[in-house]
């Protein structure tokens, strides 16, 4: 009977089969595998349905939001703009002021018509009229309580009154007959302004040497704005 | 370790939300998941949360999927994650030297799945988590450690570490 010839090698690779990380590479995918709980997949369901997704495009949402706030860009701007248009817009009236000429010797007509009247009240202007006059009709009496913002009360709009007194109509109709002054046109502009609501006025209608006393030179109907008079020579 | 390759019109059907097939690809992958959680959390309770967060969000997200030969390790991959996340305050590295990192033990014993099973479990949580990210589930040490934020340095030594720790372990119960 023949004996079988033995590996000289087996021994060796036995011992080779005995390492550490063999047997781990060995026995790594006959662990034991575990489960998970019975009623896991009906708690996996619940959340699923609970979370299922909700079906908008995103880009929708930024459409109607660019969209609102253009709409709502658009109109405050032009509420603005028609608001500050009507606000600042400044209501000239056409007023006709006749005025004693400063210049006897204006050869000026009595009959010509009468023009609107700028009436500016800088000081500066004042001086200078003061300056140019050569006849004493002419009296600008400057108040200091004039040259500083007077803020008068409200009126309603759109009618804007500018009357002088008859008082005064009537010393000026009485200078003008006593010393047979010469009338001068003086061109006046009378504007309001809403949003200025800084008053100037300046009393000049009269002689240089009116004598005004106390009687009231000049009103004006009170405007939530800034009346400005202006005269231009 | 995974499961049978997935035909792609199964996988279509799991995309399109179909319940049932999603629940047959639930029974396919529920142990071989629940194992890998398991291994890494090292309790079942917790195990169970974390396998069910994984498949919410396998289900939800699996259209995103270009690749579907790759389903596979997708779904491993986000199960590992939310493991990990779960396990992150009990997952710590702890300071191995150079010198002990390198030294190997001398091993003469033959054991079997069982036993290697349960020196497994008893390892610290790191070392368990890179043990099972890189000699059970196949994972390179370079992506290893991304999953952990840990250098490669540190994943190897930390592997190192927990054979020569498995190795105390399974001559204790060979003992015992």
């Amino acid at each position: 009977m023949k004996k079988p010839n033995l590996d000289h090698d087996l021994w060796s690779k036995i011992q080779d089969r005995k390492n550490f990380d063999y047997q781990v590479k060995m026995h790594l995918p006959n662990l034991p595998k575990r489960e998970p709980k019975i009623d896991l997949w009906k708690s996996i369901e619940e959340e699923l349905d609970s979370k299922k997704p909700v079906v908008i495009p995103i880009w929708r949402y930024g459409l109607m939001a660019a969209s609102l706030a253009l709409v709502l860009s658009v109109s405050a701007i032009l509420f603005f703009q028609l608001d500050t248009k009507n606000s600042d817009s400044d209501l000239i009236t056409d007023v006709q002021v006749e005025i004693p000429k400063s210049n006897p010797n204006d050869q000026k007509s009595d009959t010509e018509p009468m023009l609107p009247v700028e009436i500016d009240s800088s000081p500066e202007i004042i001086q200078s009229i003061e300056k140019a006059e050569t006849s004493p009709e002419i009296t600008i009496k400057e108040s200091h309580r004039d040259r500083d913002s007077i803020r008068v009360p409200e009126i309603d709009l759109p009618d804007l009154e500018f009357s002088l007194p008859s008082t005064l109509a009537e010393n000026f109709q009485d200078d003008l007959e006593k010393e047979e002054e010469r009338k001068t046109l003086h061109q006046v502009s009378i504007s309001w302004n809403k949003l200025k609501p800084r008053m100037k006025i300046l009393t000049g209608f009269g002689k240089q040497n009116l004598d005004l006393g106390n009687q009231q030179q000049a009103s004006a109907n009170q405007s939530k704005g800034q009346l400005t008079i202006e005269i231009k020579n | 370790m995974g499961i049978q390759k997935l035909d792609s019109e199964f996988i279509q059907k799991v995309i399109r939300q179909d319940r049932s097939a999603q629940f047959q690809l639930f029974e396919l992958t529920k142990s071989w998941l629940f194992s890998v959680c398991f291994r890494i959390v090292g309790d079942e309770d917790e195990a169970n949360d974390v396998l069910q967060e994984a498949y919410v969000e396998i289900f939800q997200n699996i259209r995103k999927l270009n690749h579907h030969e790759a389903l596979n390790s997708w779904m491993k991959t986000i199960t590992v994650r939310k493991a990990i996340q779960q396990n992150r305050k009990k997952i710590y590295f702890e300071q191995i030297e150079q010198t002990e990192a390198e030294t190997t033990e001398d091993f003469d014993a033959w054991f079997d799945s069982d036993m290697l099973d349960q020196a497994i479990q008893s390892l610290p949580a790191g070392a368990r988590t890179v043990f099972t990210l890189i000699e059970i589930e196949g994972y390179p040490h370079k992506e290893c450690s991304q999953i952990l934020g840990i250098s490669e340095s540190t994943s190897k030594s930390q592997l190192n570490y927990s054979k020569k720790i498995l190795k105390r372990r399974i001559t204790k119960l060979l003992q015992a």
